[in-house]
């Protein structure tokens, strides 16, 4: 066996750091999903009537929905009843400052490495916290709010701000959308919702925290980003979730709208538990993300850095509608031992002039498949629409698959689409070139990951490109260095 | 329970009634179990993914039937002139041997005749790879075939042997609602060489269905080019399926030509299963008004070592349709792929569309694949350089299109074809 098959090994071995139980009380619904189900959920979180007559509608969708199976991925059927779908850690108090957060919460934030202390003071990024179902703590709003930016929970919004969320909820991804997305649309708990008033900059990286942590809790997160005219706002989310062995249903919904000027960016690190190297446990993700450029000169930005779950089904897209809008959608996305990912993107071509960029790189080592869909659809009045996509596949060991599915669809003479795809391996002549320069095979493969992923993480936010790149390794130490 | 009958069973019930009694045991039974299939199976709609852009509601409409021709047709303008070749001519899918060259060539070297006639002369060498390939159980076209083809082409070369001219088959449709399903084997043997023509061209029908399979099978170093040519007429529909099986060291090579029709949908499936072999898959759309072409290609590498090159472009007109899916699979032992896809489109007009979707699926990690698409119009500034030579702009673009699918009618090595379909296209644009 070669020295450079031994490091794929070694790595491909690494064990979950992250995988931890907390123990915190939990407030508990009981297994299985019914209309007194969704009550519950809708009382618990003392909505108003016609968000609890919303998310019936979405069940009474969802129920006639067959389950999907178009993606290239395999996994035993789901059990629907056999899920919590609220569970929210046990209210104690209103709470001032950190401090008076759970210790125990903290302590996991700690292991994660990023304390939230730390964070507020050094980096100056107000961290939405969502632990489970329930937001635990948010910093920084009040300086946000002084900007008339609104960053909070999706229950406080609904509370306080029930007018936007009645205007924009639903009206990206319609609970009609698909199976997942009227599933979360029935039964969603919490998420985030942020809201930048016109001509406003969001002066700090937002983001939030996810961590699946209850077991057998499905996490059904809502995330709603509206950017009003010329706003700017730059959103960050990342995961993590603790080791165990029954696999946890992930289906949450991303909506953003930026109206004229505006612009959004939405970085994800994935790292959830991804099963262990047999193929047991871990996350499925199954993740609805789109997001509409509605006015003119609108951009929208997707960059995901997607190393975890056993199973990947995300598509983040962008509806270009406005005149001049630009979608971007830069991917890496690492499978290893078992994991699949199905995962791409879609760009909607409506306005004029209207221009888009796919970068997708896909790594697949061990016996896992990483597959690229995505569509690119021109529509008859996208004048003078541009779309450059680029999707390279690099495989590690000889059991993995790469795969390419991407759907072109023009309907206009004077729109350009380029798509080119490659497939390979890391090349015997470069890790050759780089031993010969006394740098390790290890070290070498390293090396030349980094450098295939260097066009997604470049679009990284600084705070979040120190992160990813240390996620890639430890997967990749998996796979990688 | 529902008396009604079905769409499907009102499109089949014109294709009962034939009789191919006088046919061997085993290849009736091959009839039977397609009828079954049949039986079972769909006919696909747009929520079939291999079907999504191309609808066959208006097809199973209408009502098709297997019909002889009537006439004494005059074919000699369906011919290519100046083309030194085998001829095999069917007339709605039923053999016309007035016009053909049978043979069976003396020394040896070939045999070339009908199907039918093959599955008498033949009979115990071809069940070995009649229906192999393009099984009946895969899609309800194929189905259809198996179950009901009139006639078709049987060509074996024998081993170390290279057929000294060009084998042409001309399928023609005349009649009403003409139902004509070919059915072609061709083998090439051991280290043998052969090229066929394959053209399709319409007399003088109304509404006519070609629902054609043909099936390669090349040997260990065997070589096949295949040229197809589809020009029939305005109110045709025509489903194509070409599945080729490859030895070891062996070439296949086709190029694809839809030039007219009203729907054409070309499935084209080749299988490398010998280290060392070569596929090459060329197409080249023209499409005007009302036509829809489809073309769906499915390359699998299943052995080490082997190449597959693959070009499809399309012009497309007025309210023309074009769609490409390409799909390659690198099976877990075919390492050291390599594996080439490019598909071109240039829409001239904003009723235009184009579709396209290329697809790798990879199993294998030493492989060199990549595929690559492109969408757009002419280059305005290209037109603008030749106007400011002095170019008309009508000749501009003329040579602009004729510069785009040089590329693929390049493919063609026998100049004669390469001419005739050369005209064609200039028939079509002007």
């Amino acid at each position: 066996m070669s020295k450079s098959e031994d490091t794929i090994k070694d790595a491909t071995s690494g064990d979950y750091k992250y995988g931890f139980v907390t123990d915190v009380q939990s407030d508990k619904a009981p297994l299985g999903l019914n209309e007194d189900i969704i009550r519950l959920i809708s009382s618990k979180k003392n909505e108003p009537e016609w968000l609890l007559e919303w998310r019936l509608k979405a069940f009474a969708i969802w129920k006639a929905m067959p389950e999907p199976a178009w993606a290239h991925i395999h996994y035993p059927e789901i059990n629907f009843q056999d899920i919590c779908y609220y569970s929210a850690p046990k209210p104690k108090k209103v709470l001032n400052s950190l401090d008076e957060v759970d210790p125990e919460i903290l302590k996991t934030f700690n292991k994660l490495g990023i304390p939230l202390e730390e964070q507020k003071m050094l980096s100056g990024v107000a961290v939405d916290v969502v632990m489970d179902s329930v937001s635990v703590k948010t910093t920084y709003k009040e300086k946000l709010m002084e900007l008339g930016i609104i960053f909070g929970s999706f229950s406080d919004a609904v509370q306080n701000h029930p007018e936007l969320i009645k205007k924009y909820l639903g009206s990206v991804v319609p609970m009609t959308d698909n199976y997942y997305a009227a599933l979360n649309s029935a039964v969603f708990t919490d998420g985030s919702f942020c809201y930048i008033p016109k001509g406003v900059r969001c002066p700090m990286e937002l983001s939030t925290y996810f961590r699946i942590n209850e077991a057998n809790t499905g996490q059904f997160e809502r995330t709603l980003i509206v950017a009003e005219d010329s706003a700017y706002v730059s959103y960050l989310e990342g995961c993590t979730a603790p080791q165990r062995d029954e696999n946890q249903l992930h289906a949450a919904v991303v909506e953003l709208v930026a109206l004229d000027n505006a612009q959004i960016k939405y970085s994800t690190v994935q790292n959830w538990y991804p099963g262990d190297s047999k193929g047991r446990g871990g996350i499925y993700n199954f993740v609805t993300k789109r997001g509409i450029c509605a006015g003119v000169n609108s951009k929208i930005s997707w960059t995901q850095v997607e190393t975890g779950s056993a199973i990947t089904w995300k598509y983040p897209s962008c509806i270009l509608k406005g005149d001049n809008s630009v979608g971007e959608f830069y991917s890496v996305a690492v499978t290893n031992n078992f994991q699949q990912a199905d995962t791409g993107t879609k760009m909607i071509h409506i306005g004029k002039n209207t221009k888009s960029t796919i970068i997708s790189k896909g790594i697949s080592a061990g016996k896992s498949n990483n597959s690229y869909r995505g569509l690119v659809k021109i529509n008859k009045g996208a004048e003078n629409a541009r779309n450059f996509s680029q999707c390279d596949s690099l495989l590690l060991g000889d059991k993995c698959g790469a795969h390419t599915f991407p759907y072109i669809e023009c309907n206009n003479k004077s729109a350009k689409v380029e798509h080119e795809a490659t497939t390979s391996k890391i090349g015997e002549d470069q890790l050759f070139y780089c031993n010969q320069r006394g740098i390790r095979t290890e070290k070498a493969i390293s090396l030349i990951v980094n450098g295939f992923c260097k066009n997604v993480m470049d679009n990284l936010p600084m705070e979040f490109a120190v992160e990813a790149k240390k996620l890639l390794e430890i997967s990749l130490e998996g796979s990688v260095g | 329970m529902s008396f009604k009958v079905s769409e499907k069973e009102r499109f089949l019930i014109n294709f009962e009634g034939q009789d191919f009694s006088k046919e061997g045991k085993n290849f009736i039974k091959v009839r039977e179990l397609a009828l079954e299939h049949l039986k079972e199976v769909e006919f696909p709609t747009t929520k079939d993914e291999l079907w999504k852009y191309t609808s066959l509601t208006a097809l199973l409409k209408e009502g098709f039937k297997p019909q002889t021709s009537i006439n004494n047709p005059h074919i000699d303008a369906h011919k290519i002139k100046g083309l030194d070749a085998y001829q095999m001519v069917f007339i709605n899918g039923f053999f016309a041997p007035l016009f053909s060259d049978i043979q069976e060539d003396e020394l040896g070297d070939f045999f070339l005749m009908n199907i039918n006639q093959a599955k008498v002369k033949r009979g115990q060498f071809m069940e070995q790879y009649f229906g192999v390939l393009a099984k009946a159980k895969f899609s309800a076209f194929n189905a259809l075939n198996a179950a009901y083809s009139q006639d078709g082409v049987y060509l074996h070369v024998q081993p170390g042997k290279k057929l000294d001219k060009p084998v042409h088959f001309l399928f023609l449709n005349e009649g009403t609602n003409v139902a004509s399903q070919p059915r072609n084997l061709i083998v090439i043997g051991k280290n043998a060489q052969a090229e066929i023509l394959i053209s399709y061209d319409t007399i003088d029908a109304q509404n006519a269905l070609t629902n054609v399979i043909s099936e390669y099978v090349v040997l260990e170093g065997g070589q096949l080019t295949v040229n197809k040519l589809q020009c029939e007429n305005d109110s045709t529909y025509h489903v194509s399926t070409d599945s080729a099986y490859q030895h070891k060291n062996s070439v296949f090579h086709i190029n694809t030509f839809p030039l007219s029709g009203k729907m054409i949908r070309n499935n084209v499936h080749v299988q490398l299963d010998g280290p060392g072999a070569e596929a090459k898959l060329f197409g080249l759309n023209y499409i005007n008004a009302n036509e829809h072409f489809d073309n769906h290609t499915f390359i699998e590498h299943m052995k080490p070592n082997c190449l597959s090159t693959e070009l499809y472009k399309s012009v497309v007109n007025d309210n023309g349709v074009s769609v490409f899916n390409g799909k390659v699979k690198v099976h877990q032992d075919a390492q050291k792929t390599l594996a080439y896809q490019s598909n071109a489109n240039i829409i001239t007009t904003d009723d235009a569309k184009a579709y396209s979707k290329p697809e790798l699926e990879i199993y294998a990690d030493d492989v060199k694949c990549s595929h690559g698409s492109t969408t757009g119009q002419f280059d305005e500034e290209a037109v603008f350089y030749l106007r400011a030579r002095g170019i008309k702009e009508s000749t501009a673009r003329k040579m602009l299109l004729n510069a785009f699918a040089a590329e693929v009618l390049d493919k063609v090595e026998n100049g004669v074809v390469r001419e005739f379909i050369e005209k064609k296209i200039e028939r079509k644009l002007f």
